[in-house]
């Protein structure tokens, strides 16, 4: 038994047999070929350019139905790279003049691309490098009749394993089969966190070097969770976890059955349970487990989907396409909480030597005016086809506040200027994120609607602690009591100020943190959409006057060992 | 009749450059008109046409590029990318799709016959 510890980005556990996807330097047979081959030789090249048009179509078409336009039309562009006219000549002229193979032909020329965009100083266009060798493997495999582990193709539950997905290999992940997966590189922000998690699937990236120690068939456990590989579990280990996986698919079964009725505690008290999504189409799942409401809408994969800055226009569709599937139902919309490193294009020119401390989130939002104002303006046209509210992230400054207020407000001019429809006043909330906030509370809370409690950030901002790295990582606890009496301080002043307030981050979704939060005085949770019917059944458990009894013990605590043996305890009481 | 020549400056907007999905756009365009169209940035040329050729521009946000056109509709070609640079890319919402196997996807120029 082998463990290795990566980033966790996709919550949730998977057992099964590994699909090892090597980091495949394809050998290539026959670099020339004779003379009366050339013909035979060119039309074996079409059929692999037209079978490999084919997959890219079929992903582009799959990826568009799931996550929308605007990922889809990353694979429009790879199958106009694969069909590109000087391609074709180049290789064309390679086979018939030169007497190349179709694969060594292939290779070279997009191996040739492939390193002038490597050099190139804008990162973005240099990842484009990706892009073309993906294509180089994808013909190379089909030239050489390579059986492909196609992820595509897989016929009996796997757990994947592999150096990197790239976007096509990401894009062809059959939920029903891949169990889950974990990769050697990759961050907690990729495209292949996002896709993991929007698709359900539990995920661990950034594990390092590990696939020399697997073999295909071998028995691993993903704990999307915890961030933990086994590689081979002995039997104990295996047997922990699929007993595990069996109470919890059980335990799963019931809560769903109640999913849709109000989360009320057995004193009579309603916990909103809200949901964090991150695309549009999610909201469909959503409303299956019951959600009250959009908690937190990330509006980031807008960014991310890798080749452009989104447009007004685009931002509206999602907007309003989460406003109106929620028919009425309140939807918080966070604006950009990116750092510049994440935008790409001209925003990369920053290099940050503590990007966390750098223009981040709404200090870059208020640094480049025409991205924070197209978004906006985005939100308040939505706004008319839903229940809507704006929500700024990473805010530790009142004036922070009024600079945001201030182009919303031009925003909202300009918009009634021009006649289009939209709702006002649109409330106006702020993430609790950065300890100087809640120290600010008495001055912030008058300017705003409601807060909502980021606590994955405000922890690490209070214990000074980079989650993401691995030589810390063990340091943030999100039940120290350092980010407990931060919480406490917030609700109270929120009570005080007759403010809605709310919380999300990963604490909310942890059945374990619930009570405690239920006693502090938070009447509104938001979690992923997966965890939405065990918190409400975690809310109807308990009593929220022993709850506030439980939170004023863990007040008094000194360690967040202290209080997570205390938090078991007490969940053991109505979950032995 | 001999052959035009269309010579205009153009300037990336686009604060990602030119970046694939515009390098898409703009192929799909140029491939609308019969003439040959070149970008040229340095030393660096490129068919117009040909998506990889493109993205070896490297141009990012800023990059003054050369644009040229040799044919009988140039001055059309030329307005038309011209026109789609200064605009800062915008989409058109269906591109052509996957051309025919292997042909080169030169399509005869609509509505710019040269008589």
């Amino acid at each position: 038994m082998i463990t290795h510890m990566g980033i966790p980005v996709s919550p949730g556990v998977a057992i099964g047999e590994a699909l090892v996807l090597d980091q495949e330097r394809i050998r290539i047979p026959r670099r020339f070929v004779s003379r009366d081959a050339v013909e035979e030789e060119l039309e074996r090249l079409r059929r692999a350019v037209d079978q490999v048009a084919d997959d890219i179509s079929q992903n582009r078409d799959l990826i568009t139905a799931e996550l929308g336009e605007q990922y889809g039309a990353i694979f429009a562009a790879h199958l106009a790279m694969l069909r590109d006219p000087t391609l074709q000549q180049s290789w064309e002229r390679l086979i018939r003049q030169e007497y190349y193979s179709p694969e060594h032909a292939v290779s070279s020329t997009l191996r040739k691309y492939a390193a002038v965009f490597e050099r190139m100083p804008q990162r973005y266009l240099a990842e484009r490098a990706h892009d073309v060798l993906d294509l180089e493997r994808s013909l190379l495999r089909r030239l050489l009749g390579l059986r492909r582990e196609e992820l595509t193709q897989i016929n009996t539950p796997v757990v994947v394993l592999a150096h990197d997905l790239t976007p096509n290999e990401t894009a062809s992940l059959d939920r029903t089969k891949v169990l889950g997966f974990a990769t050697e590189i990759g961050g907690a922000g990729g495209h292949v966190a996002i896709v993991a998690r929007a698709l359900e699937i539990p995920a661990i990236v950034g594990v390092g070097p590990f696939l020399a120690e697997v073999e295909p068939g071998d028995l691993v456990i993903v704990d999307g969770d915890s961030g933990q590989l086994i590689l081979r579990p002995d039997p104990a280990t295996r047997e922990h976890y699929q007993q595990q996986a069996d109470k919890a698919r059980t335990l799963a079964r019931g809560w769903e059955r109640h999913c849709h009725e109000p989360a009320l505690t057995l004193d009579q008290q309603h916990v909103q349970v809200h949901a964090n999504i991150e695309f549009p189409r999610e909201v469909e799942v959503c409303l299956e487990r019951g959600a009250d409401g959009i908690g937190l809408y990330r509006t980031e994969f807008l960014y991310l989907s890798g080749d452009h800055e989104p447009n007004e226009e685009e931002h509206f569709q999602a907007y309003r396409e989460v406003a109106q599937r929620m028919a009425g139902r309140p939807v918080v919309i966070r604006t950009l909480d990116l750092g510049a490193d994440k935008l790409g294009g001209s925003y990369a020119d920053y290099q940050e030597p503590n990007p966390f401390l750098g223009l981040r989130s709404i200090r870059l939002s208020l640094r480049h005016m025409p991205l924070f104002r197209c978004q906006l303006r985005a939100i308040l046209r939505a706004s008319a086809y839903g229940n809507l509210r704006i929500m700024f992230p990473m805010i530790a400054t009142v004036n922070e506040l009024r600079r945001a207020k201030a182009v919303l407000a031009d925003a909202q001019e300009d918009l009634a200027e021009q006649g289009v429809p939209f709702s006002w006043p649109i409330p106006v909330g702020i993430m609790i994120e950065v300890p100087a906030a809640v120290l600010m509370l008495d001055q912030l809370l008058p300017e705003v609607d409601f807060v909502s409690i980021g606590t994955n950030d405000l922890a690490q901002y209070v214990l000074a602690v980079d989650r993401s790295n691995r030589e810390v990582a063990d340091l943030y606890r999100e039940t120290d009591p350092a980010v407990i009496r931060l919480i406490d301080t917030t609700v109270r002043q929120c009570q005080a100020h007759g403010k809605a307030v709310s919380l999300c981050g990963q604490m909310s979704a942890n059945p374990l943190c619930t009570p405690l939060l239920i006693g502090l005085g938070l009447r509104a949770l938001s979690v992923p959409p997966a965890n939405i019917p065990e918190i409400k059944h975690v809310c109807r458990s308990v009593s929220a006057a022993d709850c506030q009894k439980l939170a004023q013990r863990v007040l008094q605590m000194e360690s967040a060992r202290e209080v997570e043996h205390c938090l078991r305890e007490e969940l053991k009481k109505i979950r032995p | 009749m001999a052959e035009r020549t269309a010579i205009r400056e153009v300037v990336v907007v686009d604060p990602h450059g030119l970046h694939l999905r515009a390098a898409h756009q703009l192929t799909a365009r140029a491939s609308r008109f019969a003439s040959r169209i070149e970008l040229i940035n340095g030393a660096v040329r490129a068919d117009a046409k040909s998506i990889l050729s493109v993205m070896t521009l490297g141009a990012g946000l800023g990059t003054k590029l050369i644009l040229r056109a040799e044919g009988d509709d140039a001055e059309e070609a030329v307005e038309a990318v011209a026109r789609w640079f200064s605009d800062g890319f915008p989409e058109e919402d269906q591109l052509a799709e996957d051309s025919p196997s292997n042909t080169p996807p030169v399509s005869p120029p609509e509505g710019h016959s040269a008589s």
